[in-house]
Protein backbone atom coordinates (compact mmCIF):
# COMPACT_ATOMS: atom_id res chain seq x y z
CA UNK A 1 0.00 0.00 0.00
CA UNK A 2 2.86 2.22 1.18
CA UNK A 3 4.76 1.82 -2.09
CA UNK A 4 1.47 2.06 -4.61
CA UNK A 5 1.44 5.65 -2.74
CA UNK A 6 5.08 6.37 -3.26
CA UNK A 7 4.78 4.93 -7.05
CA UNK A 8 1.50 7.34 -7.81
CA UNK A 9 3.01 10.35 -5.68
CA UNK A 10 6.43 9.79 -7.59
CA UNK A 11 4.04 9.87 -10.86
CA UNK A 12 2.51 12.75 -10.12
CA UNK A 13 5.45 15.08 -9.22
CA UNK A 14 7.43 13.85 -12.29
CA UNK A 15 4.08 15.09 -14.56
CA UNK A 16 3.60 18.03 -12.64
CA UNK A 17 7.61 18.99 -13.64
CA UNK A 18 7.07 17.66 -16.90
CA UNK A 19 4.42 20.32 -17.24
CA UNK A 20 6.24 23.01 -15.32
CA UNK A 21 7.98 26.07 -17.21
CA UNK A 22 11.55 24.68 -15.82
CA UNK A 23 11.06 20.99 -17.29
CA UNK A 24 10.33 22.87 -20.65
CA UNK A 25 13.06 24.94 -20.80
CA UNK A 26 11.04 28.23 -19.97
CA UNK A 27 12.55 30.65 -17.46
CA UNK A 28 9.68 31.37 -14.96
CA UNK A 29 8.69 35.06 -15.85
CA UNK A 30 9.81 37.80 -13.48
CA UNK A 31 7.35 39.80 -10.52
CA UNK A 32 7.58 42.39 -13.38
CA UNK A 33 6.04 40.73 -16.12
CA UNK A 34 3.29 39.25 -14.30
CA UNK A 35 2.68 42.46 -12.71
CA UNK A 36 2.59 44.01 -16.03
CA UNK A 37 0.22 40.92 -17.41
CA UNK A 38 -2.30 42.16 -14.70
CA UNK A 39 -2.24 45.75 -15.23
CA UNK A 40 -2.66 44.66 -19.29
CA UNK A 41 -5.69 42.27 -18.50
CA UNK A 42 -7.72 45.24 -16.17
CA UNK A 43 -6.62 47.75 -19.04
CA UNK A 44 -8.44 45.99 -21.37
CA UNK A 45 -12.08 46.96 -23.39
CA UNK A 46 -14.04 44.25 -22.17
CA UNK A 47 -12.73 44.85 -18.27
CA UNK A 48 -13.21 48.59 -18.37
CA UNK A 49 -16.60 49.35 -20.57
CA UNK A 50 -18.50 46.83 -18.23
CA UNK A 51 -17.16 48.39 -14.83
CA UNK A 52 -16.06 45.49 -13.44
CA UNK A 53 -13.84 46.00 -10.11
CA UNK A 54 -11.02 43.78 -9.12
CA UNK A 55 -10.80 44.82 -5.43
CA UNK A 56 -12.39 41.96 -3.34
CA UNK A 57 -13.51 44.68 -0.57
CA UNK A 58 -14.41 47.41 -2.84
CA UNK A 59 -16.62 45.41 -4.83
CA UNK A 60 -18.63 44.14 -1.35
CA UNK A 61 -18.75 47.56 -0.43
CA UNK A 62 -20.20 48.61 -3.21
CA UNK A 63 -22.87 45.94 -3.03
CA UNK A 64 -23.63 46.38 0.10
CA UNK A 65 -24.06 50.80 -0.78
CA UNK A 66 -26.26 49.77 -3.63
CA UNK A 67 -28.24 46.36 -2.31
CA UNK A 68 -27.13 44.72 -5.61
CA UNK A 69 -25.87 41.02 -5.73
CA UNK A 70 -22.22 40.36 -7.03
CA UNK A 71 -21.54 38.69 -10.53
CA UNK A 72 -17.73 37.02 -10.02
CA UNK A 73 -15.98 36.33 -12.64
CA UNK A 74 -12.61 34.39 -11.22
CA UNK A 75 -9.59 34.39 -14.07
CA UNK A 76 -5.96 34.46 -14.34
CA UNK A 77 -3.18 36.16 -16.01
CA UNK A 78 -0.49 33.39 -15.44
CA UNK A 79 0.52 30.77 -17.35
CA UNK A 80 0.33 26.99 -16.07
CA UNK B 1 -15.35 34.45 -23.15
CA UNK B 2 -13.86 38.30 -22.62
CA UNK B 3 -13.88 38.86 -26.33
CA UNK B 4 -17.17 37.19 -26.93
CA UNK B 5 -20.01 36.99 -23.95
CA UNK B 6 -18.27 39.75 -21.74
CA UNK B 7 -17.67 42.08 -24.30
CA UNK B 8 -20.80 42.59 -26.07
CA UNK B 9 -23.51 45.35 -25.44
CA UNK B 10 -26.02 43.09 -24.14
CA UNK B 11 -23.79 41.74 -21.23
CA UNK B 12 -22.85 45.59 -20.63
CA UNK B 13 -27.00 46.22 -20.23
CA UNK B 14 -26.71 43.19 -18.06
CA UNK B 15 -23.93 44.50 -15.81
CA UNK B 16 -26.07 47.87 -14.75
CA UNK B 17 -28.16 45.88 -12.29
CA UNK B 18 -25.13 43.45 -10.61
CA UNK B 19 -21.54 44.64 -9.08
CA UNK B 20 -19.09 43.08 -11.32
CA UNK B 21 -16.12 41.90 -9.29
CA UNK B 22 -13.15 39.99 -11.44
CA UNK B 23 -11.03 38.32 -9.22
CA UNK B 24 -7.52 37.52 -10.82
CA UNK B 25 -4.80 35.29 -9.77
CA UNK B 26 -1.75 37.13 -11.38
CA UNK B 27 0.74 35.03 -9.07
CA UNK B 28 2.04 38.50 -8.17
CA UNK B 29 3.94 37.67 -4.62
CA UNK B 30 1.85 39.59 -1.83
CA UNK B 31 -1.12 39.14 -3.94
CA UNK B 32 -4.76 40.15 -1.73
CA UNK B 33 -7.10 37.65 -1.38
CA UNK B 34 -4.72 35.33 -3.68
CA UNK B 35 -6.67 32.02 -2.28
CA UNK B 36 -9.93 33.52 -2.95
CA UNK B 37 -10.79 31.37 -5.88
CA UNK B 38 -10.65 28.19 -3.78
CA UNK B 39 -12.18 29.97 -0.93
CA UNK B 40 -15.52 30.31 -3.16
CA UNK B 41 -15.26 26.43 -4.12
CA UNK B 42 -13.61 27.25 -7.28
CA UNK B 43 -10.98 24.81 -8.51
CA UNK B 44 -10.48 26.00 -12.51
CA UNK B 45 -10.94 28.64 -14.65
CA UNK B 46 -13.09 30.54 -15.32
CA UNK B 47 -15.29 30.27 -12.34
CA UNK B 48 -18.42 32.36 -12.41
CA UNK B 49 -20.51 32.96 -9.35
CA UNK B 50 -23.29 34.61 -7.83
CA UNK B 51 -22.28 36.54 -4.15
CA UNK B 52 -24.27 38.34 -1.79
CA UNK B 53 -23.20 41.34 0.33
CA UNK B 54 -21.20 39.67 2.24
CA UNK B 55 -19.03 37.53 0.09
CA UNK B 56 -20.47 34.48 0.33
CA UNK B 57 -21.39 32.76 -2.75
CA UNK B 58 -25.21 31.93 -3.54
CA UNK B 59 -25.26 30.23 -6.84
CA UNK B 60 -22.11 28.87 -9.03
CA UNK B 61 -23.34 29.47 -12.72
CA UNK B 62 -23.38 25.80 -14.73
CA UNK B 63 -25.33 27.01 -17.55
CA UNK B 64 -24.34 28.52 -20.77
CA UNK B 65 -21.70 31.20 -20.53
CA UNK B 66 -23.75 33.97 -22.10
CA UNK B 67 -25.73 36.97 -21.08
CA UNK B 68 -28.76 35.03 -20.95
CA UNK B 69 -27.07 31.94 -18.93
CA UNK B 70 -25.44 34.25 -16.86
CA UNK B 71 -28.91 36.60 -15.86
CA UNK B 72 -30.75 32.69 -15.23
CA UNK B 73 -28.01 32.45 -12.25
CA UNK B 74 -28.00 35.64 -11.21
CA UNK B 75 -32.32 35.15 -10.84
CA UNK B 76 -31.86 32.20 -9.20
CA UNK B 77 -29.75 33.75 -6.87
CA UNK B 78 -32.35 36.85 -6.40
CA UNK B 79 -35.12 34.62 -5.94
CA UNK B 80 -33.43 32.25 -3.11
CA UNK B 81 -32.13 35.29 -1.60
CA UNK B 82 -35.80 36.60 -1.36
CA UNK B 83 -37.16 33.27 0.16
CA UNK B 84 -34.21 32.09 1.93
CA UNK B 85 -34.76 35.32 4.28
CA UNK B 86 -38.85 34.90 3.75
CA UNK B 87 -40.57 33.70 7.24
CA UNK B 88 -43.61 31.47 6.66
CA UNK B 89 -43.20 30.78 3.07
CA UNK B 90 -46.56 29.67 1.05
CA UNK B 91 -46.50 26.53 -0.22
CA UNK B 92 -45.93 27.09 -3.62
CA UNK B 93 -42.65 29.61 -2.54
CA UNK B 94 -41.26 26.37 -0.43
CA UNK B 95 -41.56 24.46 -3.72
CA UNK B 96 -39.91 27.57 -5.78
CA UNK B 97 -36.93 27.62 -3.05
CA UNK B 98 -36.96 23.92 -3.14
CA UNK B 99 -36.54 23.83 -6.59
CA UNK B 100 -33.71 26.41 -7.13
CA UNK B 101 -31.60 24.86 -4.23
CA UNK B 102 -31.70 21.64 -6.15
CA UNK B 103 -30.27 23.44 -9.05
CA UNK B 104 -28.04 24.96 -7.07
CA UNK B 105 -26.48 21.48 -5.99
CA UNK B 106 -27.29 21.97 -2.50
CA UNK B 107 -28.35 18.62 -1.98
CA UNK B 108 -27.49 15.04 -1.82
CA UNK B 109 -30.06 12.78 -3.12
CA UNK B 110 -30.80 11.53 0.76
CA UNK B 111 -31.40 15.02 1.84
CA UNK B 112 -33.30 16.12 -1.64
CA UNK B 113 -35.80 12.89 -0.95
CA UNK B 114 -36.33 14.44 2.72
CA UNK B 115 -36.59 17.56 1.98
CA UNK B 116 -39.03 17.27 -1.25
CA UNK B 117 -41.59 14.61 1.55
CA UNK B 118 -41.82 17.84 3.56
CA UNK B 119 -43.46 19.74 0.65
CA UNK B 120 -47.14 20.13 0.53
CA UNK B 121 -49.59 21.42 -2.40
CA UNK B 122 -47.13 21.23 -5.19
CA UNK B 123 -48.22 22.36 -8.22
CA UNK B 124 -48.22 19.68 -11.16
CA UNK B 125 -45.57 21.55 -13.01
CA UNK B 126 -43.62 22.32 -9.87
CA UNK B 127 -44.15 18.45 -9.29
CA UNK B 128 -43.04 17.33 -12.91
CA UNK B 129 -39.62 19.79 -12.19
CA UNK B 130 -39.14 17.75 -8.85
CA UNK B 131 -39.36 14.25 -10.05
CA UNK B 132 -37.03 14.79 -12.66
CA UNK B 133 -34.45 16.30 -10.50
CA UNK B 134 -34.67 13.78 -8.07
CA UNK B 135 -34.62 10.87 -10.68
CA UNK B 136 -31.42 12.49 -12.46
CA UNK B 137 -29.91 12.34 -8.60
CA UNK B 138 -31.18 9.23 -7.96
CA UNK B 139 -29.08 7.87 -11.54
CA UNK B 140 -26.33 9.26 -10.71
CA UNK B 141 -26.20 7.99 -7.12
CA UNK B 142 -26.44 4.42 -8.38
CA UNK B 143 -23.37 5.51 -11.50
CA UNK B 144 -20.91 2.79 -11.18
CA UNK B 145 -18.08 3.57 -8.68
CA UNK B 146 -15.09 2.09 -10.40
CA UNK B 147 -14.18 1.47 -14.00
CA UNK B 148 -14.90 -1.98 -16.26
CA UNK B 149 -17.64 -3.75 -17.87
CA UNK B 150 -18.80 -5.28 -14.19
CA UNK B 151 -19.56 -2.16 -12.67
CA UNK B 152 -21.25 -0.83 -15.53
CA UNK B 153 -23.47 -3.58 -16.04
CA UNK B 154 -24.41 -3.94 -11.91
CA UNK B 155 -25.39 -0.07 -12.59
CA UNK B 156 -27.10 -0.85 -15.84
CA UNK B 157 -29.56 -3.60 -13.79
CA UNK B 158 -30.76 -1.35 -11.33
CA UNK B 159 -31.49 1.12 -14.11
CA UNK B 160 -33.24 -0.96 -15.60
CA UNK B 161 -35.60 -2.13 -12.60
CA UNK B 162 -36.55 1.27 -12.52
CA UNK B 163 -36.98 1.50 -16.40
CA UNK B 164 -39.28 -1.96 -15.94
CA UNK B 165 -41.12 -0.24 -12.69
CA UNK B 166 -41.89 3.17 -15.34
CA UNK B 167 -38.95 5.03 -13.79
CA UNK B 168 -36.79 6.71 -16.51
CA UNK B 169 -35.23 10.19 -17.21
CA UNK B 170 -37.15 12.90 -19.64
CA UNK B 171 -35.87 12.72 -22.98
CA UNK B 172 -32.54 15.10 -23.13
CA UNK B 173 -29.41 15.30 -23.85
CA UNK B 174 -28.57 15.52 -20.48
CA UNK B 175 -25.49 13.15 -18.83
CA UNK B 176 -28.00 11.24 -16.41
CA UNK B 177 -29.92 10.15 -19.71
CA UNK B 178 -27.37 9.12 -21.41
CA UNK B 179 -25.46 7.04 -18.78
CA UNK B 180 -28.90 5.49 -17.88
CA UNK B 181 -29.70 4.41 -21.50
CA UNK B 182 -25.85 3.04 -21.90
CA UNK B 183 -25.54 1.24 -19.05
CA UNK B 184 -28.79 -0.73 -19.33
CA UNK B 185 -27.40 -2.11 -23.48
CA UNK B 186 -24.43 -2.71 -21.29
CA UNK B 187 -26.38 -4.81 -18.90
CA UNK B 188 -28.89 -5.94 -21.66
CA UNK B 189 -25.47 -7.45 -23.53
CA UNK B 190 -23.91 -9.57 -20.30
CA UNK B 191 -27.60 -10.93 -19.74
CA UNK B 192 -27.98 -11.56 -23.70
CA UNK B 193 -31.25 -9.53 -23.18
CA UNK B 194 -31.98 -8.58 -26.79
CA UNK B 195 -35.68 -6.68 -26.30
CA UNK B 196 -33.82 -4.88 -23.51
CA UNK B 197 -30.45 -3.55 -25.57
CA UNK B 198 -33.20 -2.45 -28.29
CA UNK B 199 -35.55 -0.32 -25.94
CA UNK B 200 -32.00 1.58 -24.75
CA UNK B 201 -30.91 1.96 -28.37
CA UNK B 202 -34.25 2.91 -29.68
CA UNK B 203 -33.98 5.29 -26.41
CA UNK B 204 -30.41 7.07 -27.61
CA UNK B 205 -31.46 7.00 -31.21
CA UNK B 206 -34.78 9.29 -30.39
CA UNK B 207 -32.36 12.09 -28.63
CA UNK B 208 -28.72 11.45 -30.81
CA UNK B 209 -29.88 9.53 -33.85
CA UNK B 210 -29.62 12.24 -35.69
CA UNK B 211 -25.82 13.82 -34.55
CA UNK B 212 -23.05 13.09 -36.99
CA UNK B 213 -20.80 12.78 -33.91
CA UNK B 214 -22.97 10.71 -32.70
CA UNK B 215 -22.64 8.47 -35.87
CA UNK B 216 -19.97 6.31 -35.03
CA UNK B 217 -21.67 5.29 -31.13
CA UNK B 218 -24.55 4.07 -32.89
CA UNK B 219 -22.42 2.27 -35.67
CA UNK B 220 -20.75 0.01 -33.25
CA UNK B 221 -23.87 -0.06 -31.27
CA UNK B 222 -25.48 -1.64 -34.04
CA UNK B 223 -22.73 -4.23 -34.30
CA UNK B 224 -23.00 -5.52 -30.71
CA UNK B 225 -26.99 -5.51 -31.00
CA UNK B 226 -26.11 -7.77 -33.91
CA UNK B 227 -23.36 -9.99 -32.33
CA UNK B 228 -25.63 -10.22 -29.21
CA UNK B 229 -28.96 -11.37 -31.30
CA UNK B 230 -26.54 -13.83 -33.09
CA UNK B 231 -25.27 -15.36 -29.68
CA UNK B 232 -28.77 -15.05 -28.16
CA UNK B 233 -30.16 -17.42 -31.42
CA UNK B 234 -26.69 -19.52 -31.29
CA UNK B 235 -27.77 -19.95 -27.20
CA UNK B 236 -24.48 -19.40 -26.36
Amino acid sequence: MKIARTVILAGLIAVLFATSALAQGRTPPSQETLKQNRADKVAEEWFTDAGWIDDYDVAREKAKESGKLIFAYFTRTYTP
Amino acid sequence: MERGALSTAEFREFAKEYILFCHITSRVEGEKYGKLLQEKGGTGFPYLVAMDAEGEVIAVHKGPRTTEGFAATMQDAADFQALANKEDLTPAEASKLFLIKLGMGRYDFEQAKAEAAKLTEVSDEDQAKIDDALLGMEIASLAPKSRGPEAAAASGKAYAEMMANGREPAEGETRSFQMFYILIMEHAFQTNNVALYEKGLAKMKAVFGEKPQAARFFEAKEKQLADLKARAEGGD
